[in-house]
């Protein structure tokens, strides 16, 4: 029996190497694939050098990573020091945004009748692309930095607040009776019972509120900022530098996916059965 | 008799009256669907009286208007003379399906339900003690730094068992609390039920579908008729000296007639419906 179970054990063990050798394979095979169609598509292209070749790009990249520090205000700054810019704005709109939407999340997801008053407006704002309220931040603010912020705030709101009403929904009802039925506090049914059965719910919206204002924030610099990633896409457009713009899209991907994975850690913090 | 001793006595703080009550829904389509039809008795304090019905009989939801969760249509429901209108902690409640908080311990939970109401009469300590002293009783003191997902389901009903009795509520309402469990841990936990039961002088009111576990633990049956518009069918005395032994029990011949009558009880409400409705079943039968 023993045997047996050790044999099915390491059977499953080469299962699973077996298949990551050949995920990995296939990975090589694609990316190269795409790297061959990117240089098939590049070379010879004419346009004055204009279009970034697989090598000129490598080459950018270098080079941007080899100044990433580089930091001589007013106009000169290394990679570094637009992408802290970008986070920081990111942090500071976002939790914002999160300070607001979960509290009122909370409230509209426990009292139906002022949910049911303030859905239509709040139904017609969230679609509503973050970078329309863009000017009127200016006009309103009369600061970039602040523009730039509120532009994050307005991506992030809506989505928190929607998935905090909607775990709100999701709470076992059980353990609303349950509650009842101890007489609990409105303190204690709503930070012992309700906040801890919403936070899945919670989490969720952060998680895409955090992706979809980082996809705005590099739109939102290219128009009010003075660093930032979309500041040196912007910066490098208008250097007809085309491989740097190459390089910030990887960078901003690679950002993006180290954000959404650092917060979706927060799901395990969560216990649910 | 047990209740009889116990309702001879002074207080009457456990008692229970169910007068007139009747419950409907509007079911989606408009049509009105009548759960229970008009319903009344009493309970007396310190008595165990089951309520047993085919599924679907709506014994659930008679529970839950005694337990002030639901609102009866007519009717009313008196906790010792006092109407009840709202869930109150002087009526405890052991959910069908645990219901634990997954985010706190087995003590925590039973905690949880000793200070939800904000005001306690008793100190940190005191209440550490109570949670301890009934986690003990149902042999879970060893467990009672886990969550409920590492326990098991009976062990997660055992913790509910003893967040109920630590409440320290005059009346103890249990919604089917073995229905979720297999044969074994529910042929354990009635034990512990008896026990328990037999050891607290508290009112009780049991809602199954299981004819042994109303026959062990019951000074008294109510058996509800099938739906729709439940009524009080019967009324069924269980004789049985205290404490009771499972093993005695069911080697008397009183036990087998009075399960045989029960059984017959039962099957005959849900036959008589099911012929009067869909007298296609039978042939699957």
């Amino acid at each position: 029996m023993t045997t047996s179970s050790q044999m099915r054990h390491r059977r499953g063990t080469r299962d699973r190497q077996a298949h990551r050798l050949k995920a990995f394979i296939g990975f090589v095979v694609c990316f190269a694939a795409i790297i061959g169609i990117w240089q098939l598509v590049t070379t010879g292209y004419d346009d004055g050098g204009l279009a970034p070749t697989p090598a000129a790009s490598w080459q950018r990249l270098i080079e941007v990573l080899s100044t990433a520090l580089v930091y001589n205000p007013p106009n000169d700054f290394g990679i570094v020091f637009h992408l802290l810019a970008s986070l920081q704005r990111l942090a500071v709109g976002f939790v914002l945004a999160a300070v607001a939407a979960i509290p009122l999340g909370l409230v509209l997801g426990t009292n139906r009748v002022l949910h049911d008053a303030l859905d239509p407006i709040i139904q017609v704002l969230r679609p509503v692309s973050p970078l329309a309220w863009l000017p009127v931040g200016l006009a309103l603010l009369r600061d970039s930095e602040a523009t730039a912020i509120f532009v994050i705030f307005m991506a992030s709101l809506w989505i928190i607040l929607i998935n905090t009403i909607d775990g709100v929904y999701r709470v076992n009802p059980l353990y609303l009776d349950l509650a009842k039925t101890l007489e609990a506090t409105w303190a204690n049914r709503t930070f012992k019972v309700i906040l801890p059965a919403t936070l899945p719910g919670i989490v969720t919206g952060l998680r895409t509120a955090l992706s979809t204002a980082w996809l705005v924030i590099v739109a939102a610099e290219m128009i009010v900022g003075n660093r930032g990633m979309g500041t040196f896409v912007w910066n490098e457009w208008n250097a007809m530098n085309i491989n740097s713009i190459i390089v910030a899209i990887v960078i901003i991907g690679v950002v993006g996916l180290v954000l959404d994975r650092s917060i979706a850690l927060l799901h395990r913090l969560i216990p649910t059965t | 008799m047990r209740n009889q001793l116990v309702s001879s006595s002074k207080t009457q703080a456990g008692s229970i009256e169910i007068a007139n009550i009747t419950k409907g829904f509007q079911r989606r389509g408009g049509a009105f669907h009548q759960v229970l039809g008009e319903i009344s008795c009493t309970v007396a304090d310190g008595e165990f009286v089951t309520i047993i019905g085919p599924s679907g009989s709506g014994k659930s939801t008679l529970l839950k208007i005694i337990a002030g969760l639901e609102t009866p249509d007519q009717g009313g429901v008196y906790l010792a003379g006092q109407p009840v209108t709202a869930p109150s902690r002087r009526l405890g409640v052991v959910f069908q399906q645990h219901v634990l908080l997954p985010w706190l311990t087995a003590k925590q939970n039973v905690l949880f339900a000793l200070e939800a109401n904000g005001t306690s009469a008793r100190t940190a300590e005191e209440r550490n003690e109570l949670a301890e002293y009934w986690l003990e009783q149902v042999q879970l003191l060893d467990a009672q730094d886990l969550k409920p997902g590492q326990l098991s389901g009976g062990m997660q009903q055992r913790v509910g068992i003893a967040r109920a009795f630590a409440l320290e509520s005059d009346v103890l309402l249990l919604d089917e609390p073995l229905g979720a469990l297999d044969a074994l841990t529910r042929h354990d936990l009635q034990q512990q039920l008896v026990y328990l039961s037999e050891h607290e002088s508290r009112t009780f009111i049991l809602v199954t579908h299981s004819v042994d576990e109303a026959l062990l633990l019951s000074d008294r049956v109510l058996v509800l008729s099938a739906g729709p518009a439940a009524v009080i069918q019967q009324e069924l005395h269980i004789p049985f000296a205290r404490p009771r032994d499972r093993q005695t029990l069911e080697q008397s011949p009183e036990y087998l007639e009075l399960r045989r009558h029960l059984l017959d009880a039962l099957t005959r409400g849900t036959q008589e419906q099911k012929m009067g409705m869909q007298p296609i079943a039978d042939g699957r039968k």
